[in-house]
């Protein structure tokens, strides 16, 4: 099933063409996809029904968002480009500076997002840049296993 | 549990009905069985969920389609069970909401299909389905 149009359209950039790469699952969310779990549904919170790593802080800076990827071991870095046995993250953040959406680098350079519960996606990194998710504020890497 | 409605938006969340409110007279749906009534509102909540980026869970279960779903009580149980077996979903927390229940072993926080196989656990065992 194709991305909804009525979602499509509120990230314009990605009218100049993405990949879909898997269908609608709503086991996992975006942080989660970037973390690489298609198990859980990553939120800062408390309950049963959403995962947060156990001592990070359960709020929507972008700094509780680092803290949770440094569980993975990720370290903060400062490009984007892409580094051979290098795997990186983006953190994107949004006018009230809060974290809204993160994704991975894929092999290849290009960048996989989850959106919503909707499908994967593969596609540039600025594509997802707007009014919904913010922009790109935080880089991470790890070596890519 | 402390959540908050923001992730994927950069403004506070607003939540719009997509069916007109009851007016004097239509409720209760005199022509919907209860199974009817549950299956369109859940319909309702899927479509409604197919319609947006957020990945935010709290506003899941907060849309109105979800609130109904939990207003309905006891007597929709069965079905959330039943539609959890056939489709997993976020319907834990409706049927914690109604049954005052919380079968979910902590290590299947966040977990989807282990929280459905821990709530489909508890209905058998209550036997409800």
């Amino acid at each position: 099933m194709p991305l909804p149009p009525d979602v499509e359209a509120r990230f314009p950039g990605l009218a100049d063409g993405f990949e879909e790469t898997s269908p609608e699952d709503p086991t996992y969310n975006c942080i989660a996809h970037a973390a690489g779990d298609h198990e859980a549904w990553w939120q800062p919170g408390g309950g049963p029904y959403v995962y947060w790593p156990s001592r990070i802080p359960r709020n929507y800076s972008p700094e509780a968002l680092v803290a949770a990827f440094k569980t993975l071991g990720y370290a903060t870095c400062t490009s984007e480009d892409l580094e051979d046995g290098v795997e990186k993250v983006a953190i994107f953040v949004n006018q009230a500076q809060e974290f809204a959406h993160a994704a991975r680098q894929l092999a290849d350079g290009s960048w996989t997002s989850k959106i919503g519960r909707q499908e994967d996606i593969k596609h540039r990194l600025r594509q997802l840049e707007g009014a919904e998710f913010g922009t790109v504020a935080v880089f991470m890497a790890r070596r890519r296993h | 549990m402390a959540y908050t409605l923001r992730m994927g938006t950069s403004s506070p969340v607003q939540f719009e009905a997509k069916e007109p409110p009851p007016t004097a007279g239509t409720y209760p749906p005199e022509e919907s069985t209860v199974e009817e009534r549950f299956r369109g509102l859940v319909d309702g909540w899927k479509t409604e969920m197919r319609s947006s980026p957020s990945s935010d869970f709290l506003r899941m279960v907060a849309s109105p389609n979800y609130q109904r779903i939990i207003g309905m009580g006891p007597a929709v149980v069965p079905l959330l069970l039943a539609e959890l077996e056939a489709r997993p979903d976020h319907w834990g927390w409706a049927l914690e909401m109604i049954t005052g229940q919380n079968p979910v072993p902590p290590e299947a926080q966040g977990k989807m299909k282990a929280i459905a196989s821990a709530w489909l656990a508890w209905g058998r065992a209550n036997r409800l389905i």
